[in-house]
This record gives C-alpha cells, structure tokens and sequence, in this order.
C-alpha cells in the first residue's frame, strides 16, 4: 500500500513546494517524518510580515544553528520584508545567516525604519562618548558637530559623568567606541556564527560619522546612512536575481539609485517603486548597463520625461528584456514618444507591456503634428504588433492610427508577416477619449489571439449610428478564444434608450466565445435571444449596473453548470412574468448548479421591477430556497426598519481579521452565508436577520437556490451571499 | 510508429512512439538500443498505473514543453487533469512514483498539485485523517514547533 509516507524524500519536498508557509507548518506539525522532510521548505521563502514575526525568524535560525551543519537560512532564496521595525544589527543577522538569498524585497517602511534606528543608535553612540552632551540630550545635532569638531573627548563608558580627558584627537574616540561594543555585544548577535561568516559591517565609523556631520547639512545625514546600508547590503547579495526597492516616502530624493544597480549585475527581475522622480530614457539605458541580464523591468515614479524623439538617434537595441512596466502618475501627455523609443530600444522579445497612467489623467492632447505621432507609432507597430503577448494602456488615451498601424504592421502583406500573438490585453480610461469605432478597431487587431481582455472606457463619446454597436458585437464574437471578457462601456451602448434592442445576447456571445470562463459587464443590458449553449465552461459572471430579467436569472442560467460565482450589483431586474399589479405574487430566481460545487452569490444593491411599474412599494422579506431531492428549506431575510451600525467584529471579519470558524456539519453539505454590510445606506439601510425557517434536509444530486421576492416592487440589498457546499 | 512497454506484472502495451516519448527515461532508453522490437521492461510499474499513465501521455500529447520553472509552478490543474486524479489516494500516490520513475515532468507536477491541494488550508488533525497518519509528536513538541515558527504564519 502506497501512502504519502511511503513517497520518496524530494517528492513530499516538491509536494509541499506548491503550499504556503503556513500550510508548511502545518504539515510540519503532523508527525516526525513529515517535519523532519519538510521542515527546511519552511525556509524557501520567507515572508516577513511584522517586526515580532522577524524575530522569531531570527531565534529561530538562531536556536537551529547547533544542530544544523549548515544553517536553516541558507536554504532561504526569497526573502520579503514588509512594516518591520528593524535595526541594522538585526539586518547584520539576516546577512549572515540568510547568504544565498537570490530573491529580496523590502519595503519603504522597513528603510525607514532601519535608518531612523541607525540614526538614534549614531545619536546615542555620540551622547554616550561625549558627556556633555549626555546631559542635554535634547541639543539638536549641529550642535553637537560643533561641540565634537573642535574638541573630541573620549570617555571611558565607566566615567559618563567625569571630566572629560584633553581632546586627543578623532581617531582615539573611534577606538575608544569600538571597545565599548565590544565589551556589550548585542545579545542577538550569535557569538559562535560571528567567527563562522564574516560579519558585515553595517555602520559608519565614528570618524565616518563625524566627518559626514560636519561636512554635509543634516538631512542628507539620512541619506548617506541609507545608502550605506543599501550598499552594503548589495555587496553582500551581489548574486541576487531578484530585487524589489520600495523608495516611497522619500526615500528615492536620499540615493543614488545607480552606484547601486551596478553592485547588483546579475539581476533578471527589478522592480523600483517610487524610484524615479522624473525619469528619463537616460535612467533606463543606465539600469540596462548596470543590469545586462534584465528580463523584466516595472518602474514606478512620479513623472515621465518628455521625450524629444529627433534627439535620439543613435538607441542600443536590447534584445533581451521581455517585459516592461511603466507606472507613473504623470507625464503620459506625449506617451508616443516613449512608444517610438520602445519601437527603437527593444526587439521583439519584449513580450509585456504595461504604460500605466496612475493619476487617471491621460486626456489626449495632441498639441504634436500628426506626423510626428504616426512615425512614433509606426515604428512602435512595426516592432512591436505581432510580437507582443500581453499590452495594456491603463489611463491612457488612445487613438485609431495606433490601432491602424497595429493592424496593419501584423497583416501578413506587411514587410515583416506575422500575426498577432497578442493573448492579454487591458484599455482603461475614464475620459472621453474617442467613441466606438476606436473599440471596433481595437477588437480587429485582437480578435486573431486575444483571451484575457479588459476594455473599460465608461465615458465613450457618443455611439453614433447603430451599425457600429453592432460592429462591436461582432467583433467580440470574432475573438473566438476569450476565456475572460470585461467590458465597462457607456450605457447606452448595449443598451438603446428606446429598450427595442436586445442589448448583449449572453447566448451568442456564449456560442461564439466558446472558451470563456469569465464575464463581468458594466452598464448595458443582459439578455437572451434562445438558450445558453448546454454545458458551456462559464464559472463567473459578475454584472454591475446591468439591466436583466427575471426570466434570465430564473432559467436563463440554468444550463450553466459550471458557474461558481455570481455577482450582481447595482442591477435592476424587471419581472417578466405576467402579473398584475395588485396582486403580491413572488418573483422568484433560481440558481442551479451540480453537486458538491460551492455557489457564490454576491447581491448588492438590487433593484426590482415590477414590468411597466417603477414605483412600487418597497420589498419586506426575500427568502432564499433551496432545493433538494426531498425536502426544501429555507432561509428568509427580513428587513427590520432599523439602522444597524457596523460593529466592529462585522469590520473586522470583513476586513479578513477574523476567521469564520469552519461549520462542523455531519451532513454532506451545508449552507452558510455572510452578511456583509458594507455601507448603510440612509433609506434603506436595515438589519438582514437570516432566520432558518424549514427544513433540514440532506443535500443530495443537484438542487437549486432560489431568491423568491414576496412583495413584488422595488428592493434595495446591500448584503452578501456565500453559499458553500461541500462534501 | 510504436514501442512496447512491459509492465512489472508482465502485461505487454504497445504505444505511439511518440505518446511513450513523453517519458524522458524510455525517451533516452530508445535512444540507447535503436530500434528493437523487444518490449521495454518496466519494472516499478505495475498494469493498472501503465495504463493511467498511457492514458494522460496520450492526452497530453501535443502539449508544448516549457522548461520554465515558474510557469510550471504557477499554471493550475487544467480540468481534464483534475477528473484523471480523482482517484483513491494508493493509486495518485502510484501515479506520482511512476512519473518520478518514468522522469514525465508534467505528469508528476499535477500529482505534487494534486496532493498539495488536499493539504491546502487543513488543519493537522485533517491532514492525518485525510492521509491516515499517526501522529507520533507529543502536544508539546507539536506547540513548539508551533511557537518557534510563528513567524511563517499569515496573520
């Protein structure tokens, strides 16, 4: 009988290599065997998530070293960091016992922080070896530069308060200082691993520390401290592979980010936050030069240097980075420029491109002659169009000739033939920036490859005539390997004002996107023109301001019996059944889905119709039923007329704190639901109270949740359905 | 083309040549003698997993090879794969040895996924229920190892 104790030693390590490492410990904590197999996987990757959790990491690979030939932390390849407050001592341990990181990420906070330490440490040290300022510990430091640089008094440690020795000059308070660490090693530093490694010393020299004070003015004292941690850092990873730099809060302003890219020349992946005040292709060419492997490259920053593409002649081409991101919150007026220089700079093994506007502006200014944007996108398209498999334009404007020479450069008749290879594609903006036929022209040089495509563009300009509506319909039917397809575009695109059309036909875009797996629509409306192609791998459907009916959510997604998560908000659902007025039938909304699946359903403000009557009363209790092959049961939602504030456990449970304990039902599957209050609203704000009504009933083959609406009118929700079933 | 595959149980398969290529040992195997008529013997496979494992080469045939490390790590079990492995836990856990035997990447990367999403979120106590395994930790050993490990919990 084979079982997962009987598997050789590096398959239970590759098995556990899929988990995380609190899953990790877990396992470690089931029997000897497995701990004694997988505890070193513990140490892959490390992510630290607070200064407490760094250390326990460090007494942990503290308390391992005895019995371990080599240390845990060797084994450590990925290290990230995250809102520790650390001091350089405990950066100084986790270079020494983590040597072979290949992967390092730290965040701004933990910078700060181990700079604002390093400077009180520096602070203190200097209080300490001089008295007087001991005394006056408020004295701000120019001060005391101009009490140390004339006259430097060392002091023994024992002696604060003595008179202070003549001054013998600056090198004796330097070895006057060192013999005091010595005597008071820090007790996290391991004595036994300090003669093992060598130790790095992170810290100035008194003589250092001195000379920086009273030659540079005082904040660029924080600056030269960072750079001396980041240097030293670097020096010692100089293999790394990995590296993510947070510069946020200032941090970027207080390093030369070049000297140190140069320590670190094996890099594939670099990501810089905040690095870039303004950047320049300059500032790129350099990050190549200092990195010559570079495989991805995400920058972030503030602003993009506007470029001047007639300066440029002679570019570099590199034939080795393949993906690039450019996150910058201004600067993108003239981005075709920075599109010409990714034309010229990069060969087609650039595979990913993000230009990412994050401040949302992006309005489309051409102050530039036409032919100026053409050369930059042509020579953009030419390079670029057929190779690239992922492209997104966040806040960005575009226009059709982009897309024109897009299509064009990927026509086999254009001197280089190919087709798109385009798999991933993401447009946003909030403004205006064109109207339909700019999406028409888009979905034409997708539609050979797309399959993951967001295109949000809320704030098209007006649809013009109808044709072109259905150009769009038919362009997305074209793309005939989506498998994800979000589409947030004005309302009256698929919806016309007069309510004749159809809107979008879920049916047909269905049969034709026979791949897809997920849609989410935003304005517009939902419909059916016949039955959704039987056993079509949809799993997700999320629809926000979308119009639908009754009839659509009752029977219309019955046949789609992969769908796991349904999420409506906003929507208005009109009943389509024929009933009068007065009389107070239940519309009803079923969901059927197979056994032993879990079905989210996410309801948020909802409202329903009555057909023809918007203003009805407004809905006193909806009950959910559930159908099983016996007996039905159900839940009901009543609203009280009460206004519930948040508590704080509701906040915290919804903010992911607290853990729903999982349900111990003996049964083979249980129901659970959530209500989540997210925002009271000041109408229609009441208490969901779930109350069990009917029924227990074993779960069995397939069964259905039905949303019955007793009142039939108007209905606000804001509220949040999970149904589990599991076995 | 075809090659014949001799299970420890002596049953005789014959396969496409290019389905049993898909395992990097028979792939060197047939690269070593030429062509032969004789059947290759197998003899850490028995009948019963031969077959599944036949069965998911011949699925994957066409499959493009990626030797990139990440991307293998990060794709999920595609749907076809996650009906294969619903099988009981003597024969996954077979499954996963011959494609460690038979050097069939892929193959052993859905099994090392398969397993490792049954262990996904558990507990202890249901991991052994799960894998039927004695717990042979002391509760104090258990909660130590718990304490000087806290730092890799994700909360």
């Amino acid at each position: 009988m084979t079982t997962l104790l009987a598997l050789p030693l590096e398959i239970l390590q590759q098995i556990v290599s899929h988990l995380t490492s609190d899953d990790i410990l877990t396992c470690c904590c089931v029997c000897k065997t497995i701990h004694h197999a997988v505890y070193p996987n513990l140490f892959h990757h490390v992510f630290i998530r607070n200064g407490r959790a760094l250390t326990k990491f460090l007494h942990s690979l503290n308390t391992n070293m005895d019995d371990a030939e080599h240390s845990l932390g060797c084994a450590t390849r990925d290290l990230r960091l995250r809102f520790c407050r650390m001091n350089v001592q405990q950066l100084q341990d986790l270079t020494t016992h983590c040597p072979r990181l290949t992967s390092l990420d730290i965040d701004h906070f933990t910078w700060s922080q181990l700079i604002n330490k390093e400077y009180e440490h520096q602070r203190s040290r200097l209080t300490f070896t001089n008295p007087e300022f001991a005394l006056n510990p408020d004295m701000e430091l120019g001060q005391l530069i101009t009490h140390l640089a004339p006259s430097n008094h060392p002091t023994p440690p024992t002696v604060v308060a003595g008179h202070p020795k003549p001054a013998s000059g600056r090198d004796h308070a330097d070895v006057a200082f060192d013999n005091s660490t010595a005597a008071h090693p820090d007790p996290a530093s391991p004595s036994a691993s300090s003669s093992r490694h060598p130790t790095i010393d992170y810290r100035l020299s008194l003589n250092a520390m001195v000379a920086t004070l009273t030659t540079t003015p005082l904040s660029e004292l924080r600056s030269h401290l960072f750079s001396r941690l980041l240097k030293t850092t670097f020096q010692h990873y100089h293999h790394l592979t990995a590296l993510h730099l947070d510069l946020d809060d200032g941090l970027s302003r207080s390093v030369d980010i070049y000297h140190i890219l140069d320590l670190v020349p094996h890099l594939l992946h670099l990501k810089l936050n905040h690095a870039f005040h303004i950047l320049t292709i300059t500032d790129i060419e350099y990050v190549h030069n200092a990195c010559r492997h570079l495989k991805h490259l995400e920058l972030t920053g503030f602003c993009l240097n506007r470029l001047q593409i007639g300066q440029h002649h002679s570019i570099a081409k590199n034939h080795v980075l393949e993906s690039l991101v450019l996150r910058f919150s201004s600067g993108w007026s003239y981005y075709w420029h920075w599109l010409w220089y990714i034309g010229r700079k990069y060969a087609s093994q650039l595979k990913v491109l993000e230009c990412n506007c994050t401040a949302s502006m992006g309005l489309y200014r051409a102050l530039d002659g036409t032919a100026i944007i053409q050369n930059c996108y042509s020579v953009f398209a030419q390079q670029h169009a057929a190779s690239l498999q992922q492209f997104s334009l966040v806040n960005l404007s575009t226009s059709q000739d982009l897309w024109h020479q897009m299509i064009q450069s990927s026509q086999p008749t254009s001197p280089s033939p190919a087709a798109t290879n385009i798999t991933k594609a993401k447009f946003t903006n909030q403004h205006p920036i064109g109207d339909l036929h700019l999406i028409r022209s888009i979905l034409t040089y997708l539609k050979p490859s797309i399959q993951d495509l967001v295109i949000s563009l809320p704030n098209l300009n007006d649809a013009g005539p109808f044709g072109c509506v259905l150009d769009v319909m038919n362009g997305l039917h074209q793309c005939t390997y989506l498998t994800r397809l979000t589409l947030k575009l004005p309302p009256y695109v698929f919806a016309p004002p007069d309510h004749s059309g159809v809107g979008v036909a879920l049916d047909t875009l269905l049969r034709h996107g026979a791949h897809l797996k997920w849609l989410a629509m935003e304005h517009g409306t939902l419909s059916l023109v016949d039955a959704v192609p039987p056993n079509h791998p949809l799993t997700g459907l999320e629809l926000h301001h979308v119009n639908l009916s009754t009839s659509f959510l009752c029977s219309g997604l019955m046949p789609l019996n992969h769908l796991k998560h349904i999420t409506l908000a906003k929507c208005v659902i009109h009943c389509t059944y024929g009933i009068p007025n007065d009389v107070c039938l239940p519309v009803s909304m079923a969901w059927h889905f197979p056994p032993h699946r879990s079905l989210h359903v996410d309801l948020n403000y909802l409202r329903f119709y009555q057909c023809g009557n918007l203003n009805g009363d407004r809905l006193n209790d909806i009950t959910l039923y559930e159908l099983s092959t016996d007996r039905a049961r159900s839940w009901m939602i009543s609203h009280d007329r009460r206004v519930v504030p948040l508590t704080e456990s509701m906040g915290r449970r919804s903010a992911g704190e607290l853990r729903r304990r999982p349900t111990t039902d003996s049964r083979r599957g249980y129901i659970e639901y959530d209500f989540v209050e997210t925002e009271v609203d000041n109408a229609l704000a009441d208490e969901v109270i779930a109350t069990r009504t009917t029924g227990q009933s074993v779960l069995e083959q397939q069964y259905c949740i039905k949303l019955v609406v007793h009142a039939m009118s108007k209905l606000t929700i804001n509220q949040h359905i999970v149904v589990h079933h599991r076995r | 083309m075809s090659v014949r595959l001799l299970s420890s149980d002596s049953e005789d398969f014959t396969v496409a040549k290019e389905v049993a290529e898909r395992s990097m040992l028979i792939k060197n195997m047939l690269e070593d003698v030429g062509d032969n008529d004789n059947p290759i013997p197998l003899p850490n496979v028995t009948a019963k997993i031969l077959r599944k494992v036949i069965e998911w080469c011949e699925h994957h045939l066409g499959d493009p090879v990626t030797n990139d490390e990440n991307e293998r790590r990060n794709t999920e079990i595609d749907e076809w794969d996650q009906k294969f492995m619903e099988v009981d836990q003597e024969t996954l856990f077979d499954i996963i040895l011959a494609a460690n035997y038979l050097d069939i990447k892929p193959l052993l990367d859905v099994g090392c996924k398969t397993v490792a999403n049954m262990i996904k979120g558990k507990t202890a106590e249901e991991i052994r229920k799960i894998f039927n395994i004695v717990n042979d930790l002391t509760p104090e050993e258990e909660a130590q190892i718990r304490k000087e490990n806290e730092w890799a919990e994700d909360r």
